[in-house]
């Protein structure tokens, strides 16, 4: 059994080697550590490492671990197979949300092109309004959403079919 | 004399503020009365009142602005008083007008002064009659197609506002002319939808100025102030720590700016509490900004040092006693701050964040206090400001109650969402501000200084392996596998 966690962005190997009672013996990306877990109530407790007493609280979310020890909260993600082949990357014409929020006004209709950096829609989160640019000229390929609608953080909410600066002059000429 | 009190109050607020408000009804024994949205109704400010009652809305907020139905509950319950808190109706003249024609008491000035005061072009054209200074300025209308020819004469920058906003909302600054017409455009649609009015105005921005405020008590005809407290750790115009006393003005400052608020608040017959907001300029010029007149967010630094109540004296001059306090008993002792416990990505543009509260650990061997609405298994939604809660400590010196919140702050744990107390630790620990040589562009002046703490290998391998050891599934696991596993037993009690 080798889990892995993700700590800002660095995945770490785990391996236990050996338990007995409250004391465990693992390696952490193949570094022996050893260390000893109290209990005070279910998300708060101690540690004991290299003869030093550490207070932490500790609550989970599914395969997210928030962990307070050392003075700060750590955000701690359990990996597993299917996570790590995740990450597609996002096409350079769509314009997701920076933050969760509501759409006030979006300026822009399918069809319609636009220059780079053109205000495309107006958002609101936390009673603050953005205007979000087109990241590209080109044309609004989608409008994934209506105004007032709430989006999460990385929704994306406008796709624009950039003009292709290489090829797309060359079939220019070949018209 | 008999002191006149109420005996019903409603409080028309929620979160950390509703929280306070309830603590100030239950020392005096007056009846409570929560108003609280369905997605508030576990919250602690509800739950711990005498009564609650449910408002409908389309959102929480849309439900705390909702004047026909909040009248219609005062009327229904038999309701003195309404403390309104900051934000939601507390400025709302309007609202103050028709409690009162109900014969229900308004926790705050009356309408006329938040009319007045509440207004931010009307009061800095009052203020200005009285001879006190207000920085340059333009009013427009931001749907007038000249507002740009209008502005064409100052220098940049430039900062726009809603006549009606306040608390950093509906504010943006203009660096050059070509930012003007969208930074104009968003003005305009912003303080059309929250504040039903599209008056803006255009002054210089100061961009090396402080922000100091002066905490103000009045009944009408008495009015006293408790000191100043200095507010420019601000982003995007929020401020995020406060203190008081202020390091930056000396005594005699002091009595300067004190006095004109005094006089500014005298001049419109101040009655309740309320703050005077003066911008404080590196060549020594005092500005008044704005009144809020209201409590506002920052109040318990001037409780700390005053050691005075501040809430419990708005209720009890709305219930018609005087100011049973003079200018010379009040005296500050030590220093104070306050850290505001904000939703958001602090070290990556203040992103607001979302999530769930899965676990609260306040600090439990420092004297402080902990200002909070929030409680496990709420969801934080967007809905709201990103202001979870707020944690005051005093100290005797500036130094040690910066020693005192940063230790505080260390052993603050709120899980489940990300949250700005990491971010706060690293401001407090920048020399400049120990120094106190700071001004309301220091967070962005400094932005990539503050830094996320960084761990030794030894403690990320102890973290990573208490996760791995705590995680449920691994829980599960241990309790599955026999031996040899089986021998370590229960790791929770």
């Amino acid at each position: 059994m080798h889990p892995e966690y993700q700590l800002n962005n660095t995945d770490h190997k785990l391996t236990l080697l050996r338990r007995e009672h409250n004391r465990a013996w693992l390696a952490v990306n193949d570094e022996p550590i050893e260390l000893t877990l109290e209990w005070i109530n279910k998300h708060d407790g101690h540690i004991e490492l290299q003869g030093q007493r550490h207070r932490f609280s500790i609550a989970q979310n599914d395969k997210q671990l928030f962990v307070h020890i050392f003075g700060a909260t750590w955000n701690l993600a359990k990996r597993d197979g299917f996570s790590l082949a995740e990450d597609t990357g996002e096409h350079s014409g769509a314009i997701s949300a920076p933050m969760p929020g509501v759409v006030v006004e979006n300026y822009v209709t399918l069809g319609q092109p636009v220059e780079k950096d053109e205000p495309v829609l107006l958002i609101e989160s936390m009673k603050l309004q953005t205007e979000l640019q087109a990241s590209d000229s080109g044309v609004i390929s989608a409008v994934k959403c209506y105004d007032g609608e709430s989006f999460e953080k990385g929704s994306i909410l406008i796709e624009i079919t950039p003009h292709d600066t290489g090829s797309s002059e060359e079939d220019q000429c070949a018209e | 004399m008999k002191k006149n009190t109420f005996k019903k109050v409603l409080i028309a607020n929620r979160g950390e503020i509703a929280q306070r408000i309830l603590q100030a009804l239950k020392k005096s024994n007056t009846t409570s009365v929560a108003l609280f949205h369905y997605a508030d109704r576990h919250a602690p400010w509800v739950t711990q009142a005498n009564e609650a009652i449910e408002i409908e809305g389309a959102s929480p907020t849309a439900a705390h602005l909702d004047i026909n139905q909040i009248l219609t509950v005062c009327r229904n319950l038999d309701i003195d008083a309404v403390h309104p808190g900051y934000g939601f109706l507390s400025e709302n003249a309007e609202f103050a007008r028709r409690l009162s024609e109900n014969g229900i008491t308004f926790i705050g000035p009356d309408a006329d002064i938040i009319e007045l005061m509440g207004d931010k072009i009307r009061s800095r054209e009052f203020v200005a009659e009285q001879g006190y200074a207000v920085p340059p300025s333009v009013t427009l209308n931001a749907g007038d197609n000249d507002c740009i020819n209008a502005v064409a004469h100052m220098p940049y920058p430039l900062v726009v506002k809603a006549s009606a906003g306040g608390g950093g909302k509906g504010m943006s600054i203009v660096h050059s002319p070509d930012e003007l017409a969208s930074t104009l455009r968003i003005a305009a649609s912003e303080a059309e939808k929250y504040f039903g009015d599209s008056r803006i105005y255009v002054e210089r921005y100061f961009a090396s100025a402080r922000h100091i405020e002066v905490q103000i008590l009045g009944d009408g005809t008495n009015i006293v102030h408790l000191g100043e407290r200095e507010c420019s750790i601000q982003r995007r115009f929020q401020k995020i720590i406060e203190e008081a006393p202020s390091v930056a003005i000396s005594t005699k400052r002091r009595s300067e700016i004190c006095d004109i608020a005094v006089g500014i608040a005298r001049a419109a017959n101040y009655k309740s509490a309320g703050t005077i907001e003066f911008l404080y300029t590196p060549e020594g010029e005092f500005f008044f900004l704005e009144m809020n007149t209201r409590i506002q967010v920052e109040h318990p630094v001037t409780e700390m040092i005053y050691e005075f109540d501040l809430v419990r004296a708005q209720i009890d001059i709305a219930a018609g006693n005087a100011l049973d306090t003079t200018q010379g008993s009040l005296e500050a002792k030590g220093h104070a701050i306050e850290c505001r416990i904000c939703a958001e990505d602090a070290f990556n543009g203040f992103l607001p964040e979302t999530g769930k509260v899965l676990h609260i650990k306040t600090p439990d061997d420092i004297d402080l206090r902990w200002e909070s609405g929030i409680y496990p298994h709420q969801t934080i939604t967007t809905a709201f400001d990103p202001l979870l809660a707020k944690l005051v400590v005093h100290g005797e010196t500036r130094e040690q109650s910066i020693e005192k919140m940063k230790a505080a702050l260390k052993q603050l744990a709120i899980l489940g969402i990300e949250t700005n107390i990491n971010y706060l630790i690293a401001v407090l620990s920048h020399p400049d501000f120990e120094n106190g040589d700071f001004d309301t562009g220091f967070l962005k002046k400094n932005a990539d200084q503050f830094t996320p703490p960084a761990l030794s290998d030894e403690h990320k391998h102890a973290l990573v392996s208490l996760s791995f050891l705590a995680d449920q599934s691994t829980q599960q696991l241990f309790e599955a596998t026999p031996a040899p596993y089986g021998e370590m037993g229960n790791w929770k009690n």
